[in-house]
């Protein structure tokens, strides 16, 4: 969710901040997961200020916890959420948008009534890359979740967990349904979008 | 009335270009704006549709400040209708949603009319990319036309078209012209255009306004030739003008000429005559 204002800041934008967030952004595709874990770990961890103000003020309590996990994957998948749903909003006429405009439309309408119906097949290829990504997620979750069963443990954890005990049936089991899902997510995008370009053509 | 005085540095693909433009437009009223690409045609339609911010200057509209130095009207508050070069149509919607949309009032009897005398009626459900140039078109300016613009403005809204399809879509914007009496600024290339749409002409080069007067003053009816001046005798109060690979001698009748100036003559049975 906080990719698309982002996206579309990003796409119009000419501030000078731009290439910093968009370097931001781009930062966990370079970075090794384990660093980013790491320093989110920090961040979530009660003993620093921030964390213990989150624990305090808010009452959250992020580090080895489910809801850390997801905004650690939240930002993780940030670029795979934002790239594709700028370049879409970037790719769209500006004409399109001042027409909008003229018509007395604010930015809030025009961009849900016309900027966003014409780029949904990069929503939805951003949207399901990301959810994939995240199930395929190892680095960052082992940091920030660590292997509570029950609470944390995920499904690329698990994997490691098995072939750690040696158990290499438990392990394919698990590496089984992980291939078979992302590989079910990935084809179903593809076909979605070919479909879609044929009726654009059309 | 529509009164702007505007300028604005522009970077042209030659280079900076200033741009600088000043005209009154009574109610009702069709400027074309003419001249070769590049001189700031389409930039000064931006200007006046909020769309581009000028450097400075003023422009009002029926005595509401659109824009100076301390205002700064948004493009959806001043009643503008602007049909696109590209028509930016809006690809996701059929033509039916496409006129909705634009539509304040959701006026649904204007919207039925405006279909009908459009000739649109059949094609509603389509969507633009399912659409002829012609077609897309007349939605473009059906769609403008929706929005009870107080001033239309249209950049080459006929550039796309072959020369039948041309003679077809002034027609209809003749009608809207005098059906709906919307003030109107129009770009385009074609002189004939020009003579059949606006009651007058705004020449531009360089940035400057170098003509404002009627399309028929500046676009000489036929029998009219344009020469140039080649030189000038002051003592015989004669000109040479080159005419085509031709030279000829023709009374200068007082007037005062330059060298290079281009002029349009007529042949009458007592000889040349200037006419300006």
């Amino acid at each position: 969710m906080p990719a698309l204002p982002l996206a579309w800041w990003l796409a119009r934008t000419e501030s000078r901040w731009k290439p910093v967030v968009e370097a931001l952004v781009s930062m966990p595709l370079v970075l090794p997961p384990t660093v980013l874990g790491f320093y989110l770990l920090l961040a979530f961890s009660p003993t620093t200020t921030f964390g213990a103000w989150l624990n305090e003020t808010v009452g959250l309590r992020l580090a080895f916890s489910f809801p850390g996990l997801v905004i650690a994957s939240v930002i993780y998948s940030l670029p795979f959420m934002v790239h594709p749903i700028q370049a879409g909003l970037r790719g769209l006429p500006k004409s399109m948008l001042e027409a909008s405009y003229l018509m007395g439309k604010s930015r809030w309408e025009t961009l849900r009534r016309i900027e966003l119906p014409n780029v949904r097949p990069a929503l939805l290829a951003a949207t399901v890359l990301s959810f994939a990504h995240t199930i395929g997620e190892f680095g960052v979750v082992l940091m920030i979740g660590g292997n509570i069963p029950g609470e944390t443990r995920v499904a690329s954890i698990a994997v490691y967990d098995k072939v750690e005990a040696l158990d290499y049936a438990g392990a394919n089991q698990y590496s089984l349904v992980l291939f078979a899902l992302c590989f079910g997510i990935l084809l179903l995008v593809y076909l979605t979008n070919a479909r879609s370009l044929r009726r654009t053509v059309l | 009335m529509i009164s702007v005085d505007i300028h604005k540095r522009l970077r042209a693909a030659t280079g900076p270009l200033d741009l600088s433009v000043a005209f009154e437009l009574a109610v009702g009223e069709t400027l074309g704006l003419y001249g070769p690409s590049g001189v700031g045609k389409t930039s000064t339609l931006r200007m006046i549709a909020g769309l581009l911010r000028p450097d400075g200057g003023q422009i009002s509209f029926a005595g509401e400040r659109w824009f100076d130095e301390k205002t700064n009207l948004a493009p959806g508050k001043r009643g503008v209708g602007f049909v696109f070069q590209g028509y930016a149509l809006f690809p996701h919607l059929t033509v039916l949603e496409n006129l909705r949309y634009a539509s304040r009032d959701k006026d649904a009897r204007l919207i039925d009319e405006l279909l009908e005398s459009f000739q649109l009626g059949q094609l509603a459900d389509r969507r633009p990319t399912q659409l002829s140039g012609g077609q897309a078109q007349r939605v473009a300016l059906a769609r403008t036309l929706v929005q009870r613009p107080r001033l239309m403005l249209l950049d080459e809204p006929l550039n796309a078209l072959d020369t039948e399809l041309r003679q077809e879509m002034q027609s209809y914007l003749l009608e809207a012209k005098s059906r709906f009496g919307i003030t109107t600024i129009l770009i385009t290339h074609d002189p004939t255009e020009l003579k059949t749409l606006a009651d007058r002409v705004l020449v531009l080069g360089e940035g400057q306004v170098i003509f404002d007067g009627l399309p028929g003053d500046y676009f000489p009816p036929a029998g009219v030739l344009s020469a140039e001046v080649i030189s000038i005798n002051v003592d015989k109060n004669e000109l040479t003008l080159r005419l085509g690979n031709d030279l000829l001698r023709v009374p200068s009748a007082g007037r005062s000429f330059f060298p290079g100036q281009r002029i349009a003559i007529v042949f009458t049975e007592s000889g040349v005559s200037i006419l300006r």
